[in-house]
């Protein structure tokens, strides 16, 4: 009965802006690669493709398994215990997912090293070192570091809210501890698992920077197969057809797991969360306090150790950030890639929400609205070297030959931000009452007066967790601008990425010191957008 | 002229009807009331007229306006939402002075206005207040003082005290009708409660399956129900099917006996329905005349009893004064008041 009864043109023009830009930057690329990938024949084809996407899958499946072992205990402490520091250690497991990747890389880069704290040990003990670097085991110990939250938090969230008087039924009806949760419990986990999973099996399986970096020159994903063929033998046609392939896993894996959204969203009787945590018994206390230790390590240790690598020698990696020693031609001082991340950050910033606002405002309550939103969501399927070689593809002709303009740069930057952006204004926009809409309008408000009045102030928190996000995300982006910037104009991973690759203490500490600041910036943004979550508040 | 026409409107909803064909006309200063059951299609009704919703057909006049094309923010109706829909955003003072804003008013005379209303809805104290710390009833009353604010050519009223529980309900009921007559606004109420509708509206329109079923004052209603539909939604329940028997003296027959009525009837075997008020039902000794039935149920209300009589044929509602009611399963004897008989033409039913 509520109406639709002012669906004006005005509001359906809000979708072209945001449907341009989709056409710039992500169709019209994504056409030209495949217009490209049909030359490949008369080209070097790669060597080994099946190996390469046997070990793209293994290594992804692997660490899925990996996550879900070490993070099935997490949901389960976070959903059913109470315990002291439970809200600050929830927050910290969510820290490493807003990290970069080259930030991650460059933390097991240096907690794995020759110089790491193990090695430390070993050596007072006259043992010799171990160098962890380069190995699988790197991959994968960087990957369940990433992904653990998504676990912790899907499963955690919907285990929180399953009716626990189901497992005292089948206790009641004789069942073991164990035995009601193998029958009851777990399957009722399933959908939530298996979005969990899904979901870190598709990040994996497009590791990018984790692979390059931690896995040296022995190791290539998909992903990073593409980058060599395009950087170092600019076979494009070939990085274009594996392209393809990665595209075509991604996005059916990716539709797989809306499905099982949308099975998750159906409740089960979902009941509220609060009030059903209670304290561990004593056995259990020991297992919950021996993994709530682990976690603390895992996550803290890598971090730490890089936190602390970066201070080494007085904080002199720091100062070193502002001078430039060679005075090389492609050699440029480390502030610049801060100014020029700042810079790009902030043009993201500016674009995304100029481009994610109509969106969100056309969305919102619009009865085929999901097919504008599924076609937003697609670039987060795709993955950002894919779309840097897009660009390089597409945009490489004059009038507008872009190659190794930052334009390019704002553009991946902005196509990757503008689903957060969306996806962080969307609810708040409608959780607003479509009545406030309706009474200012009856109170003499036009259309463009009510967003000012109403919209806006009901939905800023929104909007500058949508500015966040837009932000750190260009500030982190290190796979698409690996591939789209010019060795002059390099941005905070991509110097970190040269660091890290360059010999010496002094290389390895500005690696460390830029990271270290990067990891500042990301986590005080997700403790700011944490707290600008809106508070529960009484309908009015 | 008629202050508000509604002419031949219709509205539909994927298809089926809303809204059929409605047509009402109100004058300046009427307090009005649009009652019927959930789904009657009275809110969408009352969207319509705000410019909340467009019509498919038909026209809305105001002082001989048609403002059927304008949107809702250039009509100067005030609507009154169900769940009042105050911005949680703002404070008491702001809410209530949002459409004086609006409407260009600034600082000293937009500041009395708002003390003006503040102080017709007994809020003086409450300008700086937060609107999520209010209880029910004083968001109500804020909720009446903004949409009144901007002087509004006609206030609409969406189910205004329905959000509140039942106390709380009957005080403010008549406050509401005094405000509403102190600031001489012309005003239209959605409710589903009689109650409600009899309390503050002059003049009621029945609304069901999305047609105005009957209208007139309250009394009017109750006196002569022009279908047995309702008769029924105003809870007169002594309804039987029934034929004109002569009709020179009045005389129907039904599952209660031949009975005489005191008005006039169309042709014999004209076939309709018996409507006998409850208060017309009188316990007596038994006679020729009388018909005997069994007490079923019986319910104290309050200076008199409602029971439930069943005869051989029927059931039977009555209201009985007095001190000496009959006990559960007495066997009874009735006359019927002819005064309080009606004749209800048949018409398909609707429900």
């Amino acid at each position: 009965m509520r109406g639709q009864a002012h669906r004006s043109l005005g509001r359906e023009l809000l979708f072209l802006p945001p449907l341009l830009f989709l056409l710039l930057a992500y169709f019209y690329p994504l056409l030209r690669m495949l217009q490209v990938s049909a030359q490949w024949g008369a080209l070097t084809w790669p060597a080994h493709l099946g190996r390469l996407i046997g070990f793209t899958a293994g290594q992804a499946l692997l660490s899925t398994l990996l996550t879900l072992l070490l993070g099935l205990p997490g949901a389960a402490a976070f959903a059913r215990y109470e315990f002291p520091g439970r809200r600050w250690l929830g927050l910290l497991t969510g820290v490493p997912f807003v990290l970069p990747t080259v930030v991650v890389a460059a933390a097991f880069n240096a907690v794995l090293g020759p110089r790491s704290p193990l090695n430390a040990l070993l050596l007072t003990l006259g043992l010799p070192t171990l160098d962890l670097r380069y190995s699988l085991a790197a991959i994968l110990m960087a990957h369940v570091f990433y992904n653990l939250t998504l676990v912790i938090r899907i499963v955690g969230t919907f285990w929180a809210g399953l009716d626990e008087r189901l497992v005292e039924a089948a206790r009641t009806l004789g069942a073991s501890p164990l035995r009601a949760w193998v029958t009851v419990t777990l399957p009722l986990l399933l959908p939530a698992l298996g979005a969990a999973a899904l979901l870190t099996f598709i990040f994996c399986f497009t590791s990018f920077g984790v692979v390059l970096i931690l896995g040296g020159p022995r190791f290539a994903t998909l992903e990073v197969e593409i980058y060599r063929q395009t950087v170092q033998y600019l076979n494009l046609a070939a990085a274009a057809v594996l392209a393809l392939i990665q595209l075509g896993f991604t996005l059916a894996l990716t539709l797989i797991y809306t499905r099982l959204q949308g099975r998750l969203t159906r409740p089960l009787d979902l009941r509220q969360a609060e009030g059903l945590r209670r304290h561990p018994r004593r056995g259990e206390a020991l297992a919950l306090y021996a993994y709530l230790t682990l976690l603390l390590a895992g996550i803290g240790l890598p971090l730490l150790t890089l936190v602390l690598r970066s201070l080494a020698e007085g904080g002199q990696y720091y100062l070193a950030l502002f001078e430039n020693p060679r005075r090389s031609l492609f050699y440029v001082p480390p502030v610049t890639a801060v100014r020029n991340s700042l810079s790009l950050g902030l043009a993201t910033t500016a674009l995304a929400l100029l481009l994610g606002l109509p969106a969100a405002l056309a969305l919102r309550q619009h009865q085929r609205g999901w097919l504008f939103d599924a076609l937003l969501m697609l670039p987060l399927g795709t993955s950002a070297v894919t779309l840097g070689l897009g660009y390089l593809l597409s945009w490489n002709r004059p009038p507008l030959d872009l190659r190794g303009s930052p334009v390019l740069l704002g553009m991946a930057h902005t196509l990757v931000a503008l689903p957060f952006v969306v996806r962080a204004l969307l609810p708040a926009l409608n959780a607003i009452r479509p009545a406030l809409h309706e009474a200012a309008a009856t109170l003499g408000a036009p259309p463009g007066r009510v967003f000012w009045d109403v919209d806006l102030p009901l939905s800023w928190r929104a909007l500058l967790v949508g500015a966040l996000f837009a932000f750190t995300i260009s500030l982190g982006e290190f796979s698409a601008t690996a591939l789209l910037t010019r060795p002059d104009w390099p941005t905070i991973p991509i110097a970190i990425y040269r660091f890290l690759g360059l010999p010496g203490a002094a290389n390895y500490g500005q690696a460390m010191a830029m990271a270290t600041l990067l990891i500042a910036v990301c986590v005080l943004v997700f403790i700011v957008s944490e707290g600008l979550r809106p508070p529960e508040s009484t309908p009015l | 002229m008629p202050f508000l026409e509604l002419q031949a409107l219709r509205k539909q909803y994927a298809g089926t009807p809303l809204l059929d064909s409605i047509t009402l006309t109100l004058e300046q200063g009427e307090l009005a009331c649009l009652l019927g059951p959930s789904g009657s299609g009275k809110t969408t009704l009352l969207r319509l007229i705000a410019g909340l919703e467009t019509p498919e057909a038909g026209r809305i006049l105001l002082a001989g306006e048609d403002i059927t094309p304008l949107p809702a923010h250039r009509r100067g109706i005030g609507l009154m939402f169900q769940d009042y829909a105050l911005f949680p955003h703002q404070s008491v003072a702001q809410n209530i002075a949002y459409g004086l804003e609006v409407q260009g008013l600034r600082g000293a005379a937009l500041r009395a206005r708002v003390a003006e209303m503040l102080e017709l809805v007994g809020l003086q104290d409450f300008a700086k207040r937060d609107v999520l710390s209010l209880s029910g009833g004083e968001r109500q009353r804020v909720a009446l003082a903004r949409s009144l604010a901007p002087r509004p050519r006609l206030l609409l009223l969406d189910e205004p005290l329905g959000a509140l529980d039942r106390t709380l309900r009957e005080r403010l009921l008549d406050e509401l009708r005094a405000i509403l007559r102190r600031v001489q606004v012309t005003a239209i109420t959605v409710t589903h409660d009689q109650e409600e509708a009899f309390a503050l509206a002059d003049h009621i329109f029945i609304l069901h399956g999305g047609r105005i079923m009957q209208h007139g004052a309250p009394e009017e209603l109750y006196r002569q129900p022009a279908h047995p539909w309702v008769a029924r939604f105003l809870g007169l329940n002594n309804l039987y099917p029934a034929t004109v028997v002569s009709d020179d003296p009045p005389e129907v027959t039904s599952p209660l006996g031949r009975l005489r009525l005191s008005l006039s009837l169309p042709s014999p075997g004209t076939r309709g329905w018996l409507l006998i008020l409850p208060w017309g039902v009188h316990l007596t000794a038994a006679g020729p005349d009388t018909l005997t039935a069994l007490c079923e149920t019986r319910r104290y209300q309050g200076g008199h009893y409602r029971l439930r009589l069943r005869t051989d044929a029927a059931e039977l509602e009555a209201l009985v004064l007095g001190v000496q009611p009959p006990a559960l399963g007495e066997r009874v004897h009735c006359v019927f008041d002819p005064a309080a008989l009606r004749w209800l033409p048949d018409v398909p039913d609707l429900s």
